[in-house]
């Protein structure tokens, strides 16, 4: 098994594994105009919850961001081919013991073979 | 009778006019810009970012020290400045230019606020409620690359009595 396959494999088994870390979510992946629907999915993520950012241009607004590192998977995560930066949508609790919410993915901070890392507000 | 004629201050009154007249865009104003929803945030933010979104919020009224007047009570003149953020986030599919949306969400921003079959040739007292209001220069929200739009903000005078900001005063 090469290094690249390590990576792939390690990223569903390790990195996401709901025995350590990691939750089930729900994605809702965006249907553009004409396109076949695409069903919503339950994927693993580690979630990072609410790390506050303030909106410059609204004063004191503030908004709350989410990191979520999911694998970068067809069926138990997200494959970066896929991904629609215009109204991809997850859900989850925003805070631990809350009921899920659904929080649009605003940005792709990284991505490699194994996983992708997303920033939803 | 009450001090308080009315049940919210002036400055209140003024935003929920302008965020009654921006729902107009969620409620098809425009077939060229169907705003998803119109959104006054709370603490927390309480929304999520969508293609077509507005959030409207405020930033600190300043006192306008010109256009305050003398009496008993004296009027106490404000300017208050709304952020109309306008958010676009297409699809990554879509292939409209990205300006092309900025423009006509923009204008049909500003048509909906200013309607004048609808609010009259004085669409900037905004109900009665404010001296003036104008739209200040088109900011582009991009900083962090997250999610792209623009900020369009408007600034509203308004005056109150100096001690009841619930009381207009022409």
């Amino acid at each position: 098994m090469t290094l690249h396959d390590l990576i792939a494999a390690d990223a569903v088994t390790v990195f996401t594994s709901t025995d350590d870390f990691a939750e089930v979510i729900t994605y809702y992946p965006h249907r553009y105009y004409g396109e076949a629907a695409r069903d919503p999915r339950s994927i693993k993520a580690v979630v990072f919850r609410e790390q506050i950012q303030v909106l410059t241009q609204d004063g004191d607004t503030v908004a709350p961001v989410w990191q979520i590192h999911v694998a970068n998977h067809a069926t138990l995560g997200i494959t970066s081919e896929e991904l629609d930066l215009g109204g991809d949508q997850l859900e989850f609790p925003p805070r631990d013991g809350k009921p899920a919410e659904t929080r649009t993915i605003t940005q792709l901070i990284g991505q490699d073979h194994g996983m992708l890392i997303l920033e939803c507000r | 009778m009450s001090l308080v004629a009315a049940a919210r201050p002036v400055s209140e009154r003024i935003a929920c006019e302008l965020f009654d007249r921006l729902q107009l865009l969620a409620a098809q104003y425009s077939v060229y810009t169907p705003v998803s929803e119109v959104i006054r945030p709370t603490r927390m933010g309480g929304y999520t970012p969508k293609h077509l979104q507005v959030v409207l919020t405020q930033n600190d009224p300043e006192v306008n020290d010109e256009l305050g007047c003398p009496g008993n009570p004296p009027a106490t003149a404000f300017n208050l400045l709304f952020n109309i953020r306008c958010h676009v986030m297409p699809s990554e599919r879509d292939t409209t230019v990205v300006d092309e949306i900025i423009n006509t969400f923009d204008a049909d921003v500003i048509r909906v606020v200013t309607d004048a079959s609808i609010y009259g040739e004085m669409w900037y007292t905004l109900g009665g409620f404010a001296v003036n209001a104008e739209f200040q220069t088109r900011e582009s929200i991009d900083a962090d690359g997250s999610f792209v739009g623009f900020n369009l903000p408007l600034l509203v005078t308004y005056r109150t009595d100096e001690n009841n900001p619930y009381n207009v005063r022409a």
